[in-house]
């Protein structure tokens, strides 16, 4: 099915849905894997809203898309390892114990 | 249409909803693929067939296969949650002001456009295969930065 006579406006609810739910869940865990779920969710909401400009705008939005999925996994796969490795070596899970950096 | 749209949403928003609420894991796991899906049936229905592709084998395939890994790895356990109001107030304000937002420009929609797989990639070639060397570089800096420090600090503790 393709939506192709609905408002862009319903899009653009979705991805602003998304962007509160994971501005929520940012600010309301202490989990660094619970953080990262809600940025990814973030990440996917503006994705979505720049799927529903392309539809008006051209092929652009797309690519920008494509772009801002590829760099979003790489996040992932960076913030997943540092969770890991501070796991495994450090017993830390949550970002309060996480003051190494300090000066 | 406009049903289908609807139940959609639903599904996106409890999935998201679940995937920060629930403790866990696992579950929290299954919602954040099941809401990579639905994404990806957005694009899917917004006519980009190969940016649901993409969506599906990078998010839904790859980061929901990266974060199982991290759960067992890491194991399940119970988070201490924080006060949530703030947090709340703060999402509820974004939301609103992003809403506004988005009744301005959604409103004044023109009609769809048919792009195909030969205009993205013309498109691309045309504008941004040259970004894409630098975007590289960048990502192995990423990579090999955070590998540097942390095995400098793992050498340094041991």
């Amino acid at each position: 099915m393709k939506f192709t006579h609905e408002p862009m406006f319903w899009f653009l609810l979705v991805a602003v849905s998304l962007l509160g739910i994971g501005i929520y869940g940012l600010l309301s865990r202490k989990s660094i894997l619970k953080m990262i779920i809600s940025i990814e969710i973030i990440v996917n909401g503006a994705n979505v809203g720049l799927a529903a400009f392309a539809t008006q705008h051209g092929a652009d939005g797309i690519i920008l898309t494509f772009f801002a999925i590829a760099l979003a996994a790489l996040e992932v796969a960076v913030g997943l390892s540092l969770l890991i490795i501070l796991a495994r070596k450090y017993g830390i899970t949550f970002p309060e114990k996480l003051n190494n950096l300090r000066w | 249409m406009l049903l289908y749209f609807l139940i959609l949403f639903a599904v996106v928003v409890a999935t998201a909803i679940a995937a920060i609420e629930l403790t866990n894991l696992i579950w929290v796991l299954v919602a954040f693929a099941t809401l990579l899906t639905e994404i990806a049936l957005f694009y899917f229905s917004l006519g980009f067939p190969l940016l649901g592709a993409f969506q599906l084998a990078v998010y839904a395939g790859g980061v929901a296969i990266l974060v199982l890994f991290a759960i067992l790895t890491i194991g399940e356990r119970e988070e201490e949650r924080r006060e949530s109001k703030l947090a709340a107030g703060v999402a509820l304000a974004v939301f609103i002001t992003a809403l506004i937002a988005s009744l301005w420009m959604g409103l004044t929609t023109k009609p769809y456009l048919d792009i195909s797989l030969e205009e993205i990639g013309k498109v691309f070639i045309e504008k941004y295969a040259l970004l894409v060397i630098p975007l590289g570089f960048t990502a192995i800096g990423i990579i090999y930065g955070a590998y540097y420090l942390l095995s400098k600090k793992l050498e340094k503790e041991e």
